[in-house]
């Protein structure tokens, strides 16, 4: 069974369809990723698969399970948790304070035992904390547990945002442009924190447009266009492609031609190849 | 010391109260709420509790002890904060704004025209029996449960959603019952309060808790800061103060001061008087400036 299944998905903002008729699946255990150029609905199928937007038609099941009656916020539940593209940090929060927020799900309190002092409720505190503490670790940004997190360098909040999806106890870790912003060092750190998790046996789906990024970390690849499926398979099955060639650079031998004459003229524009070479 | 109570007791009472409002209008925006309401429902366990001491009072019968009359306000208050709650809470932010500006405006029309109970336009007397430091106690009490409420599951969700809804829906935080928990627990308080004003004015109209005092509120949790409980105490307590302070300079100018001096607050400290990111910021500084010493 996969961990994904992503069934003839479709999604309408009005007239707009962002995503259409769009299948794939993720196994267990492995870090698939989902490219496309800008605007290719990658966040919408994201989102969808999040709990945060409900799709037009089509389903979308989690080891097995059918999502389509389950709220946004009961997705926690089913191992889902995810990481957003700009961060979305909470303000005036410390770093651990973050990753308190994400164990909410495993809480045992209720609203009443926060009204008056108790017990129960001052030892699942220092347990929270002592918890928390544990994902700062595995992320490694522990010294930083009572800075305000969005006083922290890019890299640094990547890490804690990591952290705070960590703390739902995840089986399906959903990252949204995860190296947006970054420079070359940056996103290779990221790229070894997720593989370490991975090999912990967390499985990853990744939305990136960082090609070689992709290419280095995924295992398996689906590209869409459009909102539409380009193809899918390995990573040097899917960026020799010309299909997916000519997504990203257009059509290609018109663009080839053009190109060729203007490097005879001396005035070409640089379209940086190097990226695609496998 | 005694003269002093004697000119300015009262004052505080009235900022302890307002202490209150404000504390009720804080919890709202804490759950990314801005609302008026608890200035209604204050309004609606106000006359409750009010029209049941009258009834004792005219049968010639001793009235109800002060702790049922608060029971009585924290019980009304909260009901009504809890039915209004399930359809005010599908509203997004302004409009919801809006629709419980509504709601105080109606509360006001509902007092006149049930003038069998609420005695109309000629209001209804209230006797009072609280005590200036039966108010501190309950204002002491509140504090506490804030403080706890501050670092506990609750008050963490609350953070969430009011800063990334999405994301604390994400991680699994179910955010329209945060809200209504939030918004009940506002509701709960502004009965309180609305009890103590009431008994504090001595006498309650239709206007007693009306939109005027739902701004003040809201205006002293901002001014006061609405990150933590503090802000909205000392928030009150700064706008009782301020105007009583310039009355003698000033005359009835003083509001004209009293406003700019509130634009000149929140220029200058957007986020209010007290703010627990600029504490975290000092004792962090702090904590680097004694390692230095201690490695030197």
């Amino acid at each position: 069974m996969s961990q994904l299944d992503v069934v003839s998905l479709t999604r309408q903002f009005g007239g707009l369809t962002a995503v259409k008729d769009l299948s794939f699946s993720v196994s267990p255990g492995a870090i698939a990723g989902l490219v496309g150029p800008n605007g290719a609905g990658k966040t919408t199928v994201i989102n969808m698969v999040s709990g945060i937007d409900k799709p037009t038609s089509g389903t979308i099941s989690i080891a097995g399970q059918d999502t389509s009656t389950i709220k946004g916020h009961e997705f926690v539940r089913l191992g889902i948790a995810r990481t957003y593209q700009n961060m979305k940090m909470f303000h005036g929060l410390s770093v651990i304070d973050h990753v308190i927020v994400g164990l909410d799900s495993r809480r045992k309190t209720t609203f009443f035992h926060a009204l008056v002092p108790n017990p129960i409720e001052r030892k699942e505190r220092a347990a929270m904390r002592d918890k928390a503490m544990e994902f700062l670790k595995v992320m490694s940004i522990d010294h930083l547990a009572e800075s305000e997190a969005t006083t922290l360098p890019y890299g640094l909040q990547r890490r804690l945002e990591i952290a705070r999806a960590l703390a739902t106890e995840p089986k399906l870790l959903l990252l949204d442009e995860p190296t947006a912003g970054m420079n070359q060092q940056e996103s290779s750190e990221v790229a070894e924190v997720l593989r370490g998790l991975n090999q912990k046996g967390l499985t990853l789906l990744v939305v990136e447009h960082n090609i070689k990024f992709v290419r280095d970390l995924c295992q398996e690849v689906t590209v869409i266009n459009f909102g539409e499926k380009l193809l899918s398979g390995t990573p040097q099955e899917v960026f020799n492609s010309q299909l997916v060639r000519e997504a990203y650079l257009g059509k290609q031998r018109d663009e080839r031609l053009a190109t060729f004459q203007s490097l005879r003229a001396g005035t070409h524009r640089n379209i940086n190849m190097g990226e695609f070479a496998s | 010391m005694s003269q002093f109570w004697d000119i300015y007791g009262i004052t505080f009472e009235f900022a302890f109260v307002l202490g209150l409002f404000a504390l009720s209008a804080f919890l709202g925006l804490w759950s990314g709420v801005l609302s008026l309401a608890p200035i209604a429902y204050a309004s609606g366990a106000a006359y409750v509790s009010a029209r049941l001491a009258y009834d004792k009072v005219m049968m010639g019968e001793a009235n109800y002890p002060l702790v049922f009359h608060l029971f009585v306000g924290m019980v009304v208050g909260g009901f009504l904060a809890w039915i209004t709650s399930f359809v005010l809470l599908r509203l997004g932010s302004h409009y919801l704004a809006l629709a419980t500006i509504a709601l105080v405006l109606i509360a006001r029309v509902i007092a006149l025209n049930l003038d069998e109970y609420t005695g109309g336009t000629v209001g209804i007397p209230v006797p009072r029996q609280i005590t200036t430091w039966h108010i501190l106690l309950i204002l002491g009490v509140v504090s506490v449960m804030f403080g706890v409420l501050r670092k506990s599951r609750f008050g963490y969700s609350l953070d969430a959603v009011r800063e990334q809804p999405e994301v604390a829906s994400s991680l699994g935080i179910n955010v329209q019952r945060v809200r209504r928990y939030a918004f009940t627990f506002a509701g709960v308080l502004g009965g309180l309060a609305g009890v103590l004003q009431a008994q504090l004015v001595q006498y309650l109209v239709p206007e007693t808790l009306y939109v005027e005092l739902a701004f003040i509120s809201i205006a002293s949790a901002v001014l006061g800061g609405a990150y933590i409980w503090v802000g909205p105490i000392v928030g009150a307590l700064l706008y009782t103060a301020i105007p009583e302070f310039l009355e003698p300079f000033l005359g009835s100018s003083k509001n004209v001061v009293n406003g700019i001096l509130l634009v000149i607050i929140m220029v200058f400290l957007q986020r209010g008087l007290i703010d627990p990111r600029q504490f975290r910021a000092w004792s962090l500084k702090r904590k680097s400036r004694q390692t230095k010493e201690v490695a030197s």
